[in-house]
């Protein structure tokens, strides 16, 4: 209503605004849950995915791009980089699989 | 006093903070669609991408298992997670007693309670906490898929975009009030020229109006109507004034006049002759007051247009025949010829009104023309068509009345200079404008160089088709 002091409706406009703003809208999240461990982000993973790319390289052989960037990946496993190392046999893995679409 | 009692508006009840709360309203709705809208096209499009591709990921390895069984879906979900190039991609696959099958989590989630339910969890990729939102399926056999994705880098954004948001909506918030007491003080001060305008007249001093402020706008139109108002009544209020007066002067002499009669016959009477005599003269002293009252009475009934009820036709050839043959006698005896001219005599104008108002206001101008003529003149009654109207005009050949008061003339109780020394109430041409205004003409005075010509303008009942050629016809007094 008109009558409601100005400062006061506009104040709880920004409240509500911010409030719907920093709300996620979803069920309930593990906010104060340890976090979920990724699997897919370990030196074993990084050495199982390497042998995938040996395993998808075609029979007349992987281009010069995907093997260098298995090659890559490999190495920089080695040398503890696993995140980067998974990134670049991944892209090896697809070069492997769809040569046609990298 | 009367201000001291008068009541203060509060806050609320003020004018200016109502269209203030208006406009902030106003402001403040559009201002949050806007947010909203721009909150629904970047966070909120971002966020449903990610859950149609989730979707879009369950139904496709749905119809793995459909298709191959456990095995198949194991092998698509190994090759999705190894094809997963942006590293964003969670996938598990659990038998019926939650035991891990496939998939990059070490187990199903205690927070993901239901299926077909919306989580955001936190995940921990190469010791990097992020946000992930998951949702779970049910699949055959008692098998269950989560399928999730990272939504960090959108989470990020979202606070990017709530926080900008944030701070418009404030910034808004600032503008909006900013605004509001700008309209307010707007209507304020406009209203408060008005206000003090209307405490001043209401003090007494009618002669304060209000400002204008030169711009031209709404307000300004409102100033000048107040204004034309206040003349209204400024001049309705001297008319009250000075007819009060009059009143005061007109009757005080010849009440005095009486009074001393009686008095004096009280005093000094001989004899029942002299007492009676006396007596008779007051009588007649108070016959004149007692005419002024029911003229000023009469004037005030016109006015108010209760008659116009009793309008009917009236020709006004025999009404002009009658009032020449009255007053022709009275100007003879003065030594005065009154003629009557009518453009054509076959035809008489006809009006819509009161015969007897007629007469009454065309007897005053004749009775005036005969009171101011000088021996030996002459006074015109004449009549013509004038388009619609019909003029009839009185001119006679007197002192008239100066250009200058003529708009003064028919002011109750007017007198001019040069009557000072003529019997007279000053009401007849006040009775006279009453009457045309009343029939919806007017009064129209002129110099006849030399002398007066009173014009009563009156509409005529019907329109002559052509107008004829005039053709004056002279009926000199002596001959009527």
């Amino acid at each position: 209503m008109t009558r409601v002091p100005l400062a006061l409706a506009m104040l709880a406009a920004t409240l509500a605004f911010a409030a719907a703003a920093g709300s996620v809208g979803r069920a309930a999240g593990g906010g104060g849950a340890d976090p979920l461990a990724v699997t897919s982000d370990t030196t074993h993973y990084c050495h199982s995915l390497a042998a995938k790319v040996v395993a998808a390289r075609p029979p007349g052989g992987a281009t010069t791009a995907a093997d260098a960037l298995a090659a890559a990946g490999r190495r920089l496993c080695r040398q503890g980089d696993v995140l980067g190392g998974i990134l670049r046999l991944r892209h090896a893995l697809l070069l492997e699989l769809h040569p046609a679409d990298p | 006093m009367a201000r001291a009692g008068r009541r203060r508006f509060g806050f609320g009840r003020s004018v200016g903070v109502r269209f203030a709360a208006v406009y902030a309203l106003v402001f403040g709705l559009s201002s949050a669609g806007l947010a909203t809208f721009l909150w629904w096209d970047t966070v909120g499009l971002l966020q449903r991408q990610v859950e149609s591709a989730i979707n879009v990921d369950a139904r496709s390895l749905a119809a793995r298992f459909q298709a191959g069984g456990l095995p198949l879906l194991i092998a698509t979900i190994n090759r999705r997670i190894a094809l997963n190039v942006d590293d964003s991609a969670i996938y598990l696959v659990v038998d019926p007693s939650y035991q891990p099958v496939a998939g990059n989590l070490r187990g199903w989630p205690k927070v993901v309670a239901r299926l077909g339910v919306w989580y955001q969890v936190p995940v921990k990729r190469a010791q990097i906490v992020s946000l992930a939102e998951m949702r779970g399926y049910q699949l055959p056999l008692g098998f269950r898929l989560l399928i999730g994705r990272d939504v960090e880098a959108r989470a990020r954004l979202r606070a990017l975009v709530a926080g900008g948001l944030l701070w418009a909506v404030l910034v808004m918030v600032v503008l909006g009030i900013a605004g509001a007491l700008a309209i307010r003080g707007l209507l304020q001060r406009a209203l408060a020229n008005v206000s003090r305008t209307a405490n001043a007249i209401a003090g007494g001093d009618l002669s304060h109006r209000v400002a204008l402020s030169g711009r031209g706008d709404e307000f300004d139109l409102l100033a000048e109507t107040i204004n034309d108002m206040l003349d209204r009544m400024s001049r309705l209020m001297d008319g009250v004034r000075q007819v009060s007066n009059a009143i005061a002067h007109d009757l005080r002499t010849p009440i005095t006049r009486a009074r001393a009669r009686l008095e004096d016959a009280l005093s000094h009477a001989e004899g029942d002759a002299a007492l009676r005599a006396a007596i008779e003269r007051a009588t007649e002293d108070l016959d004149a007051i007692n005419a002024i009252f029911q003229a000023l009475l009469r004037i005030s009934e016109i006015e108010a247009g209760a008659r116009r009820a009793a309008f009917a036709a009236v020709e006004l050839r025999p009404l002009l025949a009658d009032l020449h043959e009255l007053f022709t006698a009275a100007a003879e005896e003065r030594g005065l010829a009154l003629d009557l001219l009518q453009e054509d005599p076959a035809e008489a104008p006809t009006l819509l009104g009161d015969r007897e108002l007629l007469q009454q206001a065309l007897a005053n101008l004749l009775d005036n023309a005969l009171k101011f003529s000088p021996p030996g003149g002459r006074i015109t009654l004449s009549v013509r068509r004038q388009g619609t109207m019909v003029e009839i005009t009185v001119a006679d050949q007197g002192p008239g009345i100066p250009p200058a008061e003529r708009f003064r003339a028919t002011e109750r109780f007017y007198r001019a200079e040069s009557a000072r020394h003529t019997p007279g109430s000053g009401l007849g041409l006040s009775l006279v404008q009453a009457v045309a205004q009343l029939h919806g003409g007017s009064l129209r005075l002129e110099d006849n160089e030399p002398g007066l010509a009173a014009t009563l303008a009156l509409p005529a009942r019907e329109p002559r088709p052509a107008p004829p050629a005039p053709l004056p016809a002279a009926l000199p007094a002596s001959a009527a």
